[in-house]
């Protein structure tokens, strides 16, 4: 039954829209480039005047843009008339937009913490083709946000059903949930090297303003051993190493479980709907037609356990050329042969071809990740004083540099069948990505000095939602993959999209 | 009655080769406008490096003064030789369903792209390029910028016709 329009006069959205555009100024300018400025602020031994100079001129800065967003409040408004989402914008120069129901794709919300205290929702209309773009309603009302999405995929569906009487209203189905335990696991046995390296990067960053209201040498003579004395940074890396791990693998934990609390997903008509967050609640769908490939991952922990995160990695509108990807941060086989099987027609594992990389690539890899990094560990200590003690951290790394190298090559492969492609990668997290040949843009064929010299290629599969790239392969083996993705590019003249 | 099927092997093989490609140099003027340019960055480094040496010639030390114009002279050199290089690693290649375009001196690439994934091409023209009536065609896919074309060095009606093959093959492509 077609339900009256709500929308029929030119309207504004919420006023929660100054708040939120207030808000967001002050957090990406804090978040990008504050944050060190008033930590030194507060920890440092006084705040010099140059510090204090800038966060000044950038909150007066700020006065400014809580004008331009009360303006761009002021002249912001829509309406949804004859079958059309309406939409005029703009202070100087006004914009008028006008989308016809079936050119909308997506209509997804999103909810920061502002938002949620507000009962405000941001509401994102994407669109197809080449000529339009994405709309944002930055604030309306959640129950107002609820019935725009109805009366637009309402007002879609009525029109595309009037065009082929055959199709039938789908119901959503819940695929599957995340629950609180769920989340923890996942934080758990995820991938702890990012928020190693952030970990890390904020220790050596504040390093040298712990020295200068700490006494380090104390601490360090008090706490190590005493045939581990060694004063420099590398030494109190040492003594927190302990308290690193404990804060790094609870920083991941409680960023995963806040990241995606309340995970949903629904499968609907030709597409999927994910929703998660719990101070910003997002909503994001995925069409069928418009995957490109499926992607999915674990680490030596999920492994045991058959557990698995995963993307599906789909083009935006053609205009923006923008990838986007649909994060499933936890699931398990089942869940992937459903996507699977949702997403690709007729799938078959693709086996009938395997390529590997050149043992060449554990050489590079040698090079990047074991010689270069001690020569400038060296160097470091060169310039400052150093103990023997630290040539046991060098022999370390390049047994691990040297092990993973050789593992992580052995890892990566390349298979083929006639329908789908597959590319695996990884040794501690362990990475799979499948597609359809139609999906596929083009390919490009490329060789550095060294791979020239040894005859060898690297491929790089083009796609709407991102590259995938095969290292170090020999060069007639490389022709063939490019040769045979062409041809059945160009012989299937199947739509990417 | 019954149509006679097949569905006989194909052969990775005995596919379409990419080796087989004949590739179509661009024009030798592009060398010059290559250098053109190459030399109005030049002459505003070293007139950078003049302004520089004369404001703090007192703060530089003779040594250092006269090494950097050797540097920079050494450096452009190098540079002028490895545009050469650079110039006669390009060509394209048209075959029936795609086009191929490579570049590279000692980072070599070759990308493909079938006229049937082709979202639109145009053709562009700088003033260094006009004055040496040439052009570049600029094609591009759905796949970002990596994997779009910009093949410079083509005379103006060479470009023209190019970009106008391409759109007929699009076309042509789409029909069937």
């Amino acid at each position: 039954m077609k339900r009256s329009n709500p929308f029929p006069t030119f309207r504004r959205q919420s006023l929660g829209a100054i708040a939120v555009a207030i808000v967001k100024y002050f957090e990406s300018v804090v978040r990008q480039a504050l944050w060190p400025l008033i930590i030194l602020y507060m920890f440092g031994s006084g705040a010099d005047s140059f510090t204090k100079i800038v966060i000044y001129i950038t909150l007066f800065a700020g006065s400014f843009s809580i004008l331009a967003a009360i303006f761009r409040y002021y002249y912001f408004t829509f309406c949804v008339q004859d079958g059309k989402l309406n939409v005029k914008s703009g202070v100087m120069t006004t914009k008028n937009l006008s989308i016809p129901f079936p050119k909308i794709q997506r209509v997804e919300f999103e909810q920061n913490i502002v938002h949620r205290m507000l009962g405000i929702a941001t509401v994102r209309i994407e669109t197809a083709g080449a000529e339009e773009e994405e709309v944002e309603i930055s604030a309306l009302k959640i129950e107002e946000a609820e019935l725009l999405r109805a009366t637009l995929l309402e007002g879609r569906e009525l029109q595309q059903l009037d065009a082929n009487d055959s199709e039938h209203i789908h119901e959503d189905q819940l695929i599957f949930s995340l629950s609180l335990i769920d989340l923890i696991r996942a934080g758990l046995l995820r991938n702890h090297l990012r928020t190693a390296g952030l970990v890390f990067g904020f220790f050596v960053g504040m390093y040298f303003q712990f020295e200068d209201f700490l006494d380090l040498e104390e601490i360090y003579s008090t706490y190590l051993p005493n045939w581990y004395y060694s004063s420099n940074m590398w030494s109190g890396f040492v003594l927190f190493l302990p308290i690193g791990v404990i804060l790094v693998i609870l920083i991941s934990l409680i960023r995963t479980v806040l990241q995606y609390f309340g995970f949903k997903m629904w499968r609907k008509h030709q597409g999927y709907q994910v929703s998660y967050g719990a101070f910003n609640r997002s909503t994001y769908s995925s069409l069928d037609k418009k995957v490109q490939f499926l992607f999915w991952r674990d680490n030596l922990l999920m492994r045991k356990l058959g557990m698995y995160s995963a993307a599906i990695f789909q083009a935006g509108s053609v205009a923006l050329r923008r990838r986007q990807a649909i994060q499933i941060p936890f699931c398990y086989d089942e869940q992937i042969d459903r996507i699977k099987s949702d997403i690709f027609l007729e799938y078959s594992a693709p086996q009938d071809w395997s390529f590997a990389t050149h043992p060449a690539f554990e050489r590079l890899l040698l090079f990047r990740l074991g010689f270069l990094p001690v020569l400038g560990f060296l160097w470091i200590h060169w310039l400052n004083s150093w103990s023997y003690f630290d040539l046991i951290w060098i022999i370390v790394w390049m047994v691990l540099v040297v092990a993973w190298s050789r593992y992580y090559t052995r890892n990566l492969s390349l298979k083929m069948n006639d329908s789908y492609l597959s590319v695996e990668k990884g040794l501690l997290s362990f990475k799979r990505w499948v597609l359809e040949y139609p999906k596929l843009q083009g390919a490009t064929l490329s060789s550095n000095p060294f791979e020239e010299r040894r005859g060898l290629a690297t491929v790089t599969l083009h796609s709407a939602a991102g590259d995938i790239t095969f290292p170090y392969l020999l060069r007639a083996e490389a022709e063939r993959i490019v040769n045979k993705v062409l041809y059945r590019i160009e012989y299937l003249r199947t739509d990417w999209m | 009655m019954l149509e006679k099927f097949e569905n006989s092997n194909i052969h990775v093989d005995e596919l379409p080769q990419l080796e087989d490609i004949e590739y179509r140099s661009i024009s030798k003027d592009y060398l010059w406008v290559k250098i053109l340019s190459y030399f109005i960055r030049i002459a505003v480094i070293f007139g950078g490096y003049f302004i520089l040496a004369f404001s703090m010639k007192d703060a530089l030390p003779l040594w250092l003064r006269q090494l950097l114009p050797v540097v920079i002279g050494v450096w452009a050199l190098f540079g002028i030789f490895s545009l050469y290089k650079v110039f006669k690693s390009k060509g394209y290649g048209l075959r029936q369903h795609d086009v191929t375009y490579k570049n590279g001196w000692l980072w070599k690439r070759w990308t493909t792209i079938p006229y049937y994934r082709i979202q639109h091409c145009d053709v562009s023209s700088g003033p260094i390029e006009r004055m040496f009536e040439l052009c570049t065609l600029n094609i591009y896919t759905a796949g970002g910028s990596n994997s779009d074309l910009s093949i410079p060095g083509l005379t103006t009606g060479m470009g023209n016709q190019l970009k106008k093959l391409i759109l007929q093959k699009m076309g042509d492509d789409e029909e069937e």
